[in-house]
């Protein structure tokens, strides 16, 4: 148990993104069951499962948080970057009801269940493809060339990016996403990369925009530019929901399936429990998600004053609901840090809850499965070579930076 | 197949009825209507084969996680 003193040291090291093994101090924070004010992020810090569960369904907090991150920008920085915060501000995880209810009810005829099952023979193909150009190699990173190509690939195939620019735009989303996935005073050095790479996706997608409408197809773009055109959204909002299914679909997945790896790796009797009985695929995404949440911390605003757990909330404030430390909560999963690909049963809140559950959890688990499952079938001896998860430093989200392995395989 | 709801996660949001219209559905009050089945906690019932693929599509797009396949 952290005293004071480290609980302080523990906090700073936190704001800036470098505490790389979070765990401890959610622990010690979660164990006070009140909500905690960090001082270095100038928000409130939530972490008990039933508290985080209870805080995504509470209409008193908001999603719309632009304040919150126009409040981190110093003077000059906030009118700089007045464009970013805008488009941003329409993207789902910014919105909420009436809007949101509109504008996720035109993604989900185009991202369900459904689309999820129907991409599972595409999934197939892309990964042998990417197994195939892995085993000609002896070791490879699995970041660079595995983890991201898959849902690269697939959120490229849904928006109709043709093939050929699939990096341009990984370049482009890594620089964007950096901003939305921090808090505090970081903003302000992030910024500038994630608005020239905004206005370069923006530019991407209206040109993309004005073709569909001249030779429409059955696809998301076409629909969403066609709801523009009748007037049902904004430009900027059609354009702002483009890029947000960009994001959304390719990081959180790519730290879905690297993470995913990464804890077979350092846990190998799992490992080799996996491989023994690959029916364990399903459950063992489940745990992956729960163990290290691709997005650690949901952000609110608070909408009006209110108390929370003995705490006073104040209209205005940020609110960070730590699904990571949520799914680490003693009180609901037995023996919580312990990784078990069979645990069941595993009601974990990495995909949030209500109103703002994840769209795209189906296709996310999908692509996992297949990915682990089919790794695993072709490279069963491959081994790690880094002795240590290369967590990069984003608050947010649980995003490794490379992971070596030698693949064990006939070269 | 078997399928299994808990009732008290299940906050009546509807997306099952969207992926599985032929087993779920919400009553006039907006509620799942599968409440007035059950007065236990949990409820569970057989699907038909034909209705199988969609059962495992409305468990994974519940945003309350209330959905179970028990075989």
């Amino acid at each position: 148990m952290a005293n004071e003193f480290d609980l302080d040291t523990a906090l700073k090291i936190y704001a800036k993104g470098e505490l790389f093994d979070p765990y401890p101090l959610y622990e010690t924070l979660r164990v006070k069951k009140e909500p905690y004010w960090s001082e270095n992020l100038g928000m409130w810090l939530v972490h008990g499962f039933t508290d985080v569960e209870e805080g995504l369904s509470d209409p008193r907090l908001q999603n719309d948080r632009i304040l919150g991150y126009e409040r981190s920008l110093t003077p000059e920085n906030r009118i700089k970057f007045k464009a970013l915060n805008e488009h941003l501000s329409h993207w789902l995880g910014f919105e909420d009801p009436p809007v949101h209810t509109n504008s996720r009810g035109y993604l989900k005829e185009y991202i369900s269940g459904k689309l999820a099952i129907r991409m599972k023979p595409v999934i197939q193909k892309q990964i042998q493809e990417i197994l195939t150009k892995a085993d000609s190699h002896s070791e490879i990173d699995l970041i660079t060339d595995f983890a991201y190509p898959l849902p690269l690939k697939i959120i490229c195939d849904l928006l109709g990016i043709e093939s050929g620019r699939e990096e341009e735009f990984k370049e482009l989303a890594d620089a964007i996403g950096v901003y939305p996935g921090n808090v505090g005073p970081i903003l302000n050095e992030v910024a500038p990369a994630a608005a020239e790479a905004l206005v370069k996706m923006e530019a991407f997608f209206d040109d993309m925009v004005v073709k569909r409408l001249a030779a429409p197809r059955d696809d998301l773009v076409t629909r969403l530019a066609q709801l523009s055109t009748e007037g049902l959204l904004s430009h900027q909002e059609m354009v702002s929901l483009l890029t947000f299914v960009f994001l959304a679909g390719f990081g959180t997945t790519l730290n879905l399936i690297a993470n995913g790896m990464m804890l077979l790796f350092t846990h190998p009797e799992e490992k080799e429990k996996l491989i023994a009985h690959p029916e364990l695929i399903g459950s063992g995404v489940e745990e992956f998600l729960r163990y290290e949440s691709p997005i650690q911390i949901v952000a609110r605003l608070v909408r009006e004053d209110f108390e929370w757990h003995g705490k006073q909330l104040k209209a205005g404030d940020y609110v960070g609901l730590v699904a990571g430390a949520a799914n680490r909560d003693e009180t609901i999963f037995p023996d919580a840090n312990r990784f078990d690909i069979a645990r069941e049963p595993n009601r974990h809140i990495a995909f949030g809850r209500a109103a703002h559950f994840c769209l795209g959890a189906p296709l996310a688990r999908v692509e996992a499965q297949i990915a682990i499952s089919e790794f695993f079938k072709k490279f069963p001896k491959a081994e790690m070579i880094s002795l240590v998860p290369d967590w990069l430093p984003i608050i947010s989200f649980r995003h490794l930076g490379t992971l070596k392995v030698k693949l064990n395989n006939e070269n | 197949m078997k399928i299994e709801i808990d009732l008290l996660s299940c906050k009546d949001f509807g997306e099952c009825v969207t992926s599985a219209p032929n087993l779920f559905r919400l009553d006039e009050n907006g509620k799942q209507s599968l409440r007035h089945e059950s007065r236990e906690t949990t409820f569970e019932f057989d699907v038909a084969e034909e209705f199988e693929t969609a059962a495992e599509e409305a468990t994974i797009v519940c945003p309350m996680q209330a959905l179970t396949i028990l075989s």
